[in-house]
């Protein structure tokens, strides 16, 4: 585990599940962005090189049948696994903002990182990308093309923070205390839905400092101690208790962490098992359990 | 000294040791890395600035503003437009695939003409000598199709069809639906909804999140009233049979079968009228009659699902709200018919709203400045599937047949007897901008030009809630290929014919267009939104034709009702995003085909399994698929994407549109698919 390291800015991410009605235009727009090459088969997570998924969440059956979606980037994590197996520190966690890099000429295609991220963020090109001719000419100035061989994943669009750098130092202004807004990555500046916040997860002025805080507010996996950088929201319990491996009966944990409030801690039992079952192209993690069906007819959910 | 064992050993470990301490095994490794990566056929990326331009996206039904973004000159890739009215700097996922439609490998490079079986390409002289020869030969047995609702083109199109006496459609969709009901109902002017200003939002069948009208501009007002982390300011509550994109974020979910939105909100109705609702309308009390007597709740729920208490705890709620508001329309943006737009706007004129803030609203038309063109309603007043149905049966022979940013072969139900139709035709010219279905059957494709590469406009998609127009300038300088717009081809067809409809290309055509509406046209230019708030009085509305004649679903031996699903991602019924297709989802396709869903009970009841492969048949056609269990499909119906299959461009899965089978709607003349059934075997 790496030593974590006190940034004084931290961008990340809140995204609002309550909101993401698992549209896909944040995938298309980080496909456009970072030169994502096309004609993958996303159903194929062999080959699929999308930085980003959106996990399908259904509560389990029995119930009112409720369902959300998910969408996840790279956790960019405050601890982040990657970096310590990066046998040429071709990832690293080195810069302010917090953001994880990968270095793709440095990157030999080992997938330690691969092995070792918990939320399976990262991708790898087994195949030459295939750039056709028309393909060639929707080429961003943005990422570089990267070869076969080379693990890939989400960078927050890095790029965009160094030209809110760059907009700010031409305007006179200071690069290291940029404006809300100032720097937003393609999703979350194409989502119609206003699902995903992004900012500076240490400055009050920013919305996802406060948003961070909210009692819905939970982390992926928390309790391994990455510490990520994006926050997910829900105001429902079962999609909270999606977030972490708890056991039939458990309560939903305790801040565990200096940014850690999650969900009300009251200790209520389970609302009932949820699972997770792939959307956009990410393997199922087991057969979701099938019991009794949903009554024709009758209402629906209520996130009263 | 001879080099004996043990320094051999020791010279090897202190080498290993010194190799070690310096750079050379770290810098070699960092060196093999990148040098193995440099290959020729990696592209490098552009480095000049970008540049912007505005347009309004032609392909996104909503019409959705967007930014273009070019690099040396290519525009390479979309952005939101925050000073958009319809998009507000966010995007749809056919929108931000503008940019690939330009380059789409599937696009008609050169005009075709068919030499027997096969398409070959021929010069713009040639094809526009074959296409006067024909439109002369054919006079009168003529008909044109349109898929384009929202610009001048298509007033082009049926200002030169009056001209030359054949018949036009537009292509079936919910503003169709929308066009005839309001005519129905008498009302004047276009249906808006004033959704940014309402309260509480019942949505009835459309996805109105996704796919349903301005569906941007729709997700942009549901994020503003619900505020991450704060207090929502309106609820929003959807009534359909999949727990979808639009259900899945909206605050209340009611299972409701599909197409069953038309009599779900005629319960609705009568439960207003029985709290006390009246309409100021000369027929309120027939409207209020037939309510009371034909749409009982034990009938809402026998053919919606929908429990009596379910009924009346909803109207309570719209009766409650301040500003409520009710979108009723098709799952899948078609073929609902004009009977659920009319019960949806009944409703909501029990509510009062109409044309107040908030609720439904009459929207101005544009006026019409192609000398000879018809009305809006006169355009969407014959049946498209009614026609080719009967072209398909030979009780019609159009000498030519033209289609224009549609696709009957592959988007329309009753999909065999369509692509008959469009080989029974005397002589088909497909005015398209990629080799589709349709166009493979084509006698003469001409290639079309895409939204980057034409003049053209936008105004009010339908579900906008104030009048809005747009107009777009070519944003790349030479198009990708030797298209043209196919407005300015039938304009010089029409003036080659000697049926001058008075401008030399579509660039006057808008141009006059934002002149008549008094826009602002060097800001239109820029690719500003032209916006007026005005809304259309009425007077003599009738609510009986929204009560009227409903068509229930058939009982035909079929056991599971169909819903079709469409989302942006997949393209629209003209557009496949094929460069940009990396947002399907694992619930539309797995393992190359198509994923239809159904829950466990009715999985149970069929005898079908996770991940089983199965047939859907309906009445009109059959195609294959694979069964995804979900809990988030009511009991009794499968869930099948739309927008796969597409064989004309090789794409995998299987078009669902097949299984669609068509009703006649009385009063209105409309074929109705919202109600399809299919067995699963």
């Amino acid at each position: 585990m790496a030593t974590a390291v006190d940034f004084r800015i931290r961008w990340g991410m809140v995204i609002d599940i309550d909101k993401c009605t698992g549209c896909g235009v944040c995938l298309s727009a980080c496909q456009k962005e970072n030169n994502i090459p096309p004609g993958q088969d996303p159903a194929d997570r062999m080959r699929s090189l999308n930085w980003l998924f959106i996990y399908d969440l259904s509560k389990a059956p029995g119930g009112q049948p409720e369902a959300a979606f998910l969408p996840r980037p790279c956790m960019q994590c405050g601890k982040p696994s990657c970096v310590s197996v990066c046998p040429v520190i071709a990832t690293d966690k080195n810069e302010e903002g917090g953001i994880v890099s990968q270095i793709y000429p440095r990157c030999f295609g080992c997938r330690y990182c691969m092995a070792s991220c918990p939320y399976h963020a990262r991708v790898f090109g087994w195949y030459d990308p295939k750039w056709t001719p028309e393909a060639k000419e929707l080429i961003t100035p943005h990422t570089s093309c990267r070869p076969r061989g080379v693990v890939e994943k989400c960078s927050f669009c890095h790029h965009r923070f160094m030209y809110a750098k760059d907009k700010a130092r031409v305007a006179g202004e200071d690069p290291g205390h940029l404006a809300e807004d100032a720097y937003i990555p393609a999703c979350v500046e194409a989502c119609p839905t206003g699902a995903m916040h992004f900012g500076d997860l240490n400055n009050p002025e920013h919305a996802v400092y406060k948003l961070k805080h909210d009692p819905n507010a939970f982390r992926l996996l928390e309790r391994l101690g990455t510490d990520p950088q994006v926050y997910y929201i829900s105001t429902r319990e079962w999609v909270r208790r999606l977030g972490d491996n708890y056991l039939d009966g458990e309560a939903l944990n305790a801040p565990t962490h200096r940014y850690g409030v999650i969900g009300h801690g009251g200790g209520h039992a389970a609302a009932g098992a949820a699972h997770a079952a792939p959307a956009h192209g990410e393997p199922a993690h087991g057969e979701p359990a099938h019991g009794e069906a949903s009554e024709g007819g009758q209402s629906g959910h209520g996130k009263e | 000294m001879g080099l004996d064992r043990r320094a051999f050993l020791t010279f090897l470990a202190g080498g290993a040791v010194g190799l070690g301490l310096t750079p050379i095994p770290y810098k070699f490794t960092d060196d093999l890395a990148i040098w193995t990566q440099n290959w020729s056929w990696t592209p490098t990326v552009p480095t000049r600035s970008a540049f912007f331009s505005q347009v309004a996206s032609k392909m996104d039904p909503g019409g959705a503003g967007i930014r273009v973004v070019s690099y040396d000159g290519r525009p390479c890739q979309v952005v939101g437009n925050p000073d958009h009215p319809l998009s507000r700097g966010g995007l749809s996922a056919i929108a931000a695939n503008e940019v690939q439609a330009l380059h789409d490998p599937n696009r008609v490079k050169a005009p075709l003409v068919r030499r027997g079986e096969k398409l070959e390409p021929c010069t713009w002289s040639e094809a526009m000598a074959l296409l006067k020869e024909k439109a002369a030969a054919a006079k009168d047995s003529l008909a044109v199709v349109s898929g384009d609702d929202t610009g001048t083109a298509s007033e082009v199109l049926a200002a030169f069809t009056a001209k030359a006496g054949g018949e036009f459609f537009m292509a079936p969709g919910e503003a169709a639906s929308a066009a005839k009901a309001t005519e129905l109902m008498g009302v004047s002017g276009r249906l808006g909804y004033d959704i940014e200003n309402s309260d509480y939002v019942l949505i009835l069948g459309a996805e109105a999140l996704e796919s349903w009208g301005t569906s941007v501009r729709n997700a942009k007002a549901f994020a503003a009233s619900h505020p991450t982390g704060g207090q929502r300011t309106a609820k929003y509550v959807y009534a359909g049979p999949v727990l979808g994109s639009t259900a899945t974020v909206c605050d209340a979910y009611v299972q409701a079968r599909p197409g069953a939105a038309g009599v779900l909100a005629m319960g609705l109705a009568r439960c207003l009228v029985q709290a006390g609702a009246t309409a100021p309308t000369r027929d309120f009390a027939e409207f209020a009659r037939i309510a009371q007597a034909e749409f009982t709740p034990a009938r809402v729920e026998s053919e919606t699902g929908v429990s009596e208490r379910d009924l009346r705890a909803i109207a309570r709620e719209l009766a409650a709200a301040r500003r409520p508001l009710v979108i009723a329309g098709s799952e899948f943006g078609s073929g609902a018919g004009a009977k659920t737009v009319a019960a949806g706007l009944a409703v909501n004129i029990l509510l009062g709203n109409f044309n107040r803030p908030g609720g439904t609203r009459a929207i101005a038309e544009a006026p019409t400045v192609v000398p000879g063109a018809p009305g809006r309603q006169a355009m969407y007043g014959a049946d498209l599937v009614g026609y080719l149905s009967a072209v398909a049966e030979g009780r019609k022979s159009p000498g030519l047949l033209m289609v224009y940013n549609a696709n009957p072969a592959y988007a329309l139900p009753r999909t065999a007897a369509m692509a008959q139709a469009v080989r029974k035709a005397g002589f088909t010219v497909a005015l398209s901008a990629f080799l589709d279905e349709t166009a493979q059957l084509a006698d003469l494709v001409l290639p079309a030009a895409t939204t980057l590469e034409r003049y053209d406009d936008v105004y009010t998609p339908y579900g906008a809630g104030q009048a809005i127009y747009s107009l777009n300038a070519p944003v790349v300088k030479n198009p990708a290929y030797d298209c043209r717009h196919a407005g300015d081809v039938v304009l010089a067809l029409a003036d080659s014919l000697g049926l001058g409809l008075g401008f030399g290309g579509m660039r006057e055509v808008v141009e006059a267009k934002a002149q008549a509406m008094g826009a602002n046209l060097a800001a239109l230019k820029k690719g500003e939104a032209w916006t007026a708030p005005a809304l259309v009085a009425q007077s003599g509305v009738s609510l009986v034709p929204a009560a009227a004649d409903h068509v229930s679903a058939a009982k035909d031996g079929y056991r599971l009702a169909l819903a079709p699903q469409a989302r942006l991602a997949l393209g629209s019924a003209t557009v496949a995003p094929l460069l940009g297709m990396n947002a399907v989802s694992a619930a539309e396709l797995a393992k190359g085909e198509s994923v239809v869903q159904v829950n466990a009970r009715t999985a149970a009841a069929n005898g079908l399994r996770q991940d089983a492969e199965v047939r859907l048949a309906g009445p009109e056609g059959e195609m294959g698929a694979r069964v995804r269990i979900s809990e988030k499909v009511m009991t009794g119906v499968v869930a099948a994407p739309l927008g796969l299959g597409r064989s004309a461009f090789g794409q995998s899965g299987s078009n669902a549109h097949t299984l669609l089978s068509v009703a006649d709607e009385p009063d209105s003349g409309l074929s109705v698919w919202t109600g399809s059934r299919v067995n699963v075997a």
